[in-house]
Parts: C-alpha cells; structure tokens; sequence
C-alpha cells in the first residue's frame, strides 16, 4: 500500500481536488491503482515475483514480418506494444509491472522500480502501430513510471507506424520519482512524415533525485512535446534536453517549477529546421518562493536552412524568490558559409561539410545521451534528415 | 607526357576580372605559376590578394566576370571549393575561421580521407594517420594536446597559422597560397614554420606567398615577386623588388 500512498500523496500535494478534471483524474489513478494492487498479489508467486512484478496481456493476433528490423539495434529490455497491446514474444525482457486500463488505451507500460533498484541496461519502451485496425485513428499510448527510493533507470521510448495511414500517436507519460532516484529517459520521435505526436510527460521529484530527459524529434508531420517538471523537493537536479531536426510542424512547451530551495534545472533545446518547418518554444520557469538558491538555465539554439523554415521562441522566467540565479537565452541563425567553405576547401564534399556542421551544433545536447548505440543512430538520422535536401 | 607537362603552367591565370555586388574588386590579373617555383604577391592593405586567393581556392561569394583560371591545364572556374583541393589546391587562410565542436584530429582525418577518395583510394588507416600527423607536429613545433581541440576555437593568433600549415602538410598540396601566414606569428615560430615550409618545398609543388611584409621572405625566398595595388598587378620582378619595396614602401610603384 505504500507505493499507492506516495503516488496519491505526490499528486495531492501539488493540485486541489476541487478542480473537476483533477478530481476525475484521482479517481482515475485510485482505481488504476487498486486493480494494480490486486494484480500484483496474484503474480506475487512467480519466479521473477521476488524483484519485480508482472502481469501480461497478450490478446492481439496481429502478424507483423516487418517488424525484425525495429528490433536489432539496441541492447536493451524491451518491451513492445502493437496497436496497443502488450506483446510478450516480441519483448525481450518482461520485468514490468503492466496495467490494464481501459480509458485511455488498452495497455499501459506500467514501470515500477523498487526501492535501489539499479536496472543495467536501458529500458526500451516500442509502440507500433500496424494499421490493422484500420479505425485506431488517434492511438493512445500511455506511461506510468514510479522510481523508488534511490533506484537508478534508463529509458527510451519510441513510436513505430508501419501503416501509410496517417497514424496519431498521443502519448501521455507520468513519472513519480522518489527520493535520491535517478532517471535517464529518451524519447524519439522518428516516424513517418505523416504521422502526428502528441506527448505529454509530467515528471515529480522528490529530494535531491536526478532526471535527465532527452526529446529528439526527426519526423512526423506535426509533433508537440509538452513536458513538465515539478520539483517537489530540496536539491533536485532536471536536466532537459531537445534536439530537432525537421522539416515540419513542431511545439515545445516545457515547464519547470522549482518548488523548494537549492534546485537546478538545465533546459537546452536545440534545433535545425529545413524546407517549410514551423516550431515554437514556449520554455517556462517558475521559481516560487521557498525556492531559494534555485540555479535555472533555459536556451534555445535554432539554425534556419531554408529562408521559409519558421522559429517562434517563448522564453519566460517567473521568479518569486530570492538569491536565485536564472539565464534564458534563444539563438535563430543560418549555417555559417564561411565555416562551410573553409571545410570544403579543405577537400570535404559540402555535404559532408554541412553534416559535421550540424553534428557539433548537436553536440551539447548529444552529449547528456547516455546510450552510445543510439547516438551512433542519432548520428545517422542527422545526415538521412538533412543531406538529401541539401545536395543540390 | 612529361614535354607536354613542362609546357604546361600549374597555375594560369589570364585577365581576371572579379567583383563583388557589382564593385570591382580585381581588374585583369594575369599570374602564371611553375611547378617548382616560389612567388610572392605583395601589396598594401585592402588591393585585392586576399580576393584573390580566395578566388583560386574557390569562394563564390566572389563573381568572376571575364577571365579564366586554369590549373594544370583544366579551367577550374566552375569547380567546386572541395574539387579544387582534390585536383591540389590549398588556401592557407589569413583569418581562419573557428568551427566549434569539431576536432582538429577529426577533421584533418576527414581532409585527408576525403582527398585520398578523391583519387580512388581507401582511408589511411588510422595508425599511419597518427603517426604521420605525430611527425608533421613536430616539424611545427606544435603540441599534441591541441588535436583534441575545436578546430580554431580560442586559438592565438599564431596558433591558427600554425594549424594552417600543419594542414598544408598534412593533405600535401600541388599549390599552396599563404595568405599573410607570418602576420601572428613571433620571430620564433616564423623561423620554424619557413623552415617547415622549406622542407616541404620541391621541384614538384608550388608555393604562393602573400605577404604585405618583406621579413617571411626572408626565410622563404621567392622566385618571382608581384605588386598588386588597388586590383591590378602593377609591377613583376625578381626578388631584389622585394627589397626594394621593404626600402622604400609602395609609393614609388606607379600605377600602369
Ligand atoms: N565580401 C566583401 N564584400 C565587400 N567588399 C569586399 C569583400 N571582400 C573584400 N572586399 C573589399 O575588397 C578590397 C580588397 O580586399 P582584400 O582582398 O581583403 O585585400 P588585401 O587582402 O589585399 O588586404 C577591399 O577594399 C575590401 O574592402
Ligand atoms: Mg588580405
């Protein structure tokens, strides 16, 4: 029971119930968390019972032969959902605790790290959707993350659509990190330039836990990434990164709310937009007022290939404390030709040129990724995204 | 072959005419450059050689309205920057750029590599590389400790022109322009870095001094000496005009 409690009690402390669509979503979790409960005494009994919990649906008879490409490059517990359903055989690893819930789609990733726990190898959290069932036109997908005290994780969640259809992924992610935890979480949003994202993520820290949270953004055709921090504790460090590289539609709303005193928070978005694409940045900082000695860095760094690609930046720092140190900045630029035609004249094709370019104005994000194979991988997409276009 | 490769210049430059948004900035250059030989082009402040180097090495901001440049026989004035220096062509740049987040040790590997591409042939492995780039450090005087960093970032400014001809020698250039290489450089490092440049001399490449100073050419003694002033090349001569004009300025050079 202890683990519902500190659930309700981190949501409590921070929103009025009194508000309906807050009333309506503890009740929500409530339930959500007692049918957990319960599915948890009944596996209670299986060998991998003694560390962590899992409950497994596996009802969809979808037959993907696509689908072994997705599945070869990390190194990592998997866990795939198709459609929305938990999918035992193409997982690797089913350490999870899993929840059925029905509102908003039909299977949850429903993580839950015990106290010290120490997880090795990433988790990787893949959601496909085949285009089988034809009228899935919005596709939820939903996280549910609880890190106890001191446990230490790495997560990567992607979205796959192996459907031409246009294909809506709206994904909601709650993250409860208790005291000393340790979060490294990546998300990717590479699919299809006709499908839609939509992410909200809301993370609560408790003291002095750490979350360092990567958003990298390639394709779709419009993509918003809504993420939240609430620091509810002393000494908490955020970390959030962004890197973009698109040719379409995006929206980054961050908040960062520095709750008690002797927080940090680093929010670094960067981003390169090509052809027509179209961003905005709205990075919000509050810093209320027992928050002193908070330590904020927000920037935005954005370079323009094309002369229609759009950035509308929206910085805004709110402070009621004192003693606090805050900086916001946003950059909008052009490659620079100069640095462009002193590698080429060095011999370096102008493709390549511009690659290297971009690849160390990434750096700074890149650089807080802790998964090496994927940063090989990011390293790639920054060429697949941007050469092709840029060749002419 | 080798008759008809004497006859033929490296570098052949006839009446150049180079502007920029529709101001004339080079008026009917004419240069022509031997394999094996050393030339200097000097000239006060703001006559036109850094257009055109940046002009032979490729830069299009630069519009070339008559004239041809031909390298080693080929008219290269449509080619692009990276072709230029595949063919052999190497700017050591007056002011080189900083590119931040890119490593010297990797971009050199990349030049490299890419020339070696270029010209069909596979990347050097990495040991060669490291151990070519260990020798030609040394002839610089330079420390290794700098590979690891940013290309050019927080350079002095005798540290970039080091890094200049480090380049040259690494990627091994048929014609080499040095623009203003001395200029940041203390009495130290420019004895070295000639030095350098002497070494890899041969009857093979050609070197381009540009200069508006008579003291690299001290170490590095050319062939053949030019004046450029406000476009036009006004004067050509041996290396006794540099002396000259070390002695007694620019203004004694009336325009032609
Ligand atoms: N990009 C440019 N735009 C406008 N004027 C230029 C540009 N580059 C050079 N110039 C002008 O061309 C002239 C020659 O410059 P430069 O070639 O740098 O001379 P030097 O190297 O001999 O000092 C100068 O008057 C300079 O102002
Ligand atoms: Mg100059």
């Amino acid at each position: 029971m202890e683990f519902k409690k500190s659930i309700v009690y981190f949501y409590t402390v921070k929103k009025q119930l009194h508000i309906p669509i807050y009333r309506y979503m503890y009740n929500l979790r409530s339930k959500t968390i007692n049918l957990f409960e319960t599915k948890k005494q009944e596996v209670k009994n299986h060998k991998y019972a003694n560390d962590l919990n899992y409950t497994l649906f596996t009802t969809s008879i979808v037959r993907i032969r696509k689908l072994h490409f997705l599945l070869e490059d990390f190194d990592s517990f998997r866990f795939v959902f198709i459609d929305g359903i938990y999918h035992y055989n193409r997982s690797l690893y089913k350490i999870v605790d899993l929840y059925y819930e029905r509102f908003f789609s039909k299977e949850v990733a429903y993580l839950y790290f015990t106290e010290g726990a120490f997880v090795e190898k990433p988790i990787e959290i893949l959601y496909i959707s085949t285009g089988a069932c034809t009228k899935s036109i919005l596709f939820n997908t939903r996280n549910f993350i609880f890190l106890g005290k001191g446990s230490c994780v790495k997560i990567i969640e992607s979205h796959k659509n192996l459907s031409l259809g246009k294909e809506k992924f709206s994904s909601v992610t709650e993250v409860y990190m208790n005291a000393d935890s340790y979060l490294d979480f990546c998300k990717i949003k590479d699919d299809r330039p006709t499908t839609y994202f939509f992410d909200h993520t809301s993370i609560i820290q408790d003291n002095r836990s750490y979350c360092n949270i990567n958003t990298f953004s390639f394709c779709g055709v419009s993509i918003m990434n809504f993420l939240s921090i609430y620091q509810l504790g002393k000494e908490i460090h955020s970390h959030i990164n962004g890197l973009s590289i698109l040719q379409e539609h995006i929206i980054h709303n961050t908040l960062i709310e520095h709750i008690l005193p002797n927080g940090k928070s680093r929010d670094i978005y960067k981003g390169i937009f090509d052809k027509r694409a179209n961003t905005n940045f709205n990075g919000k900082i509050i810093v209320l007022n027992e928050a002193k000695k908070t330590n904020a860095i927000q920037k935005s760094t954005n370079i323009l290939l094309s002369n229609e690609a759009k950035v509308k930046a929206n910085p805004q720092l709110e402070i009621f404390a004192e003693d606090v140190k805050c900086s916001h900045g946003c950059i909008v630029g052009q490659l620079n030709t100069q640095e462009i035609f002193y590698l080429r004249s060095r011999g370096i094709p102008k493709s390549e040129a511009i690659s290297k370019k971009l690849f160390a104005f990434s750096k700074e994000v890149l650089e807080w990724l802790s998964f090496k194979k994927l940063k090989n991988l990011i390293k790639k997409e920054i060429n697949k995204n941007v050469i092709p276009s840029r060749n002419s | 072959m080798g008759l008809l490769a004497n006859n033929i210049y490296m570098l052949k430059i006839e009446n150049l005419h180079v502007s920029i948004e529709e101001k004339p900035l080079l008026k009917g250059i004419n240069l022509h450059i031997n394999a094996g030989e050393v030339h200097a082009i000097m000239g006060p402040n703001g006559s036109g050689k850094s257009t055109l180097s940046s002009v032979i090495a490729g830069k299009k901001e630069y519009k070339v309205t008559t004239g041809i440049i031909r390298f080693e026989g080929e008219k290269i004035i449509h080619l692009s920057p990276e072709e230029r220096a595949q063919r052999g062509i190497f700017l050591s740049f007056q002011d080189p750029i900083e590119i931040p987040g890119v490593s010297v040790t990797n971009f050199i590997r990349t030049s490299v590599n890419s020339l070696r591409k270029a010209r069909g042939l596979e990347d050097m492995p990495i040991h060669d590389m490291l151990k070519t780039i260990r020798k030609k450090l040394e002839i610089f005087g330079m420390d290794k400790n700098f590979l690891s960093r940013s290309l050019n970032e927080g350079f002095s400014g005798g540290e970039k022109k080091r890094n200049e001809i480090f380049q040259m020698a690494m990627l091994n250039p048929k014609l080499s322009i040095l623009d203003e290489t001395d200029s940041g450089l203390d009495i130290d490092a420019l004895r070295t870095v000639s030095q350098g440049i002497n070494a890899f001399k041969s009857k093979k490449n050609a070197i381009l001094i540009i200069t508006h100073y008579y003291r690299i050419l001290k170490y590095i003694v050319p062939d053949f000496v030019h004046v450029l002033y406000r476009g036009k090349m006004v004067k050509s001569g041996g290396k006794k005009l540099a002396l000259d004009i070390e002695k007694n300025g620019y203004s004694w050079i009336k325009p032609v």
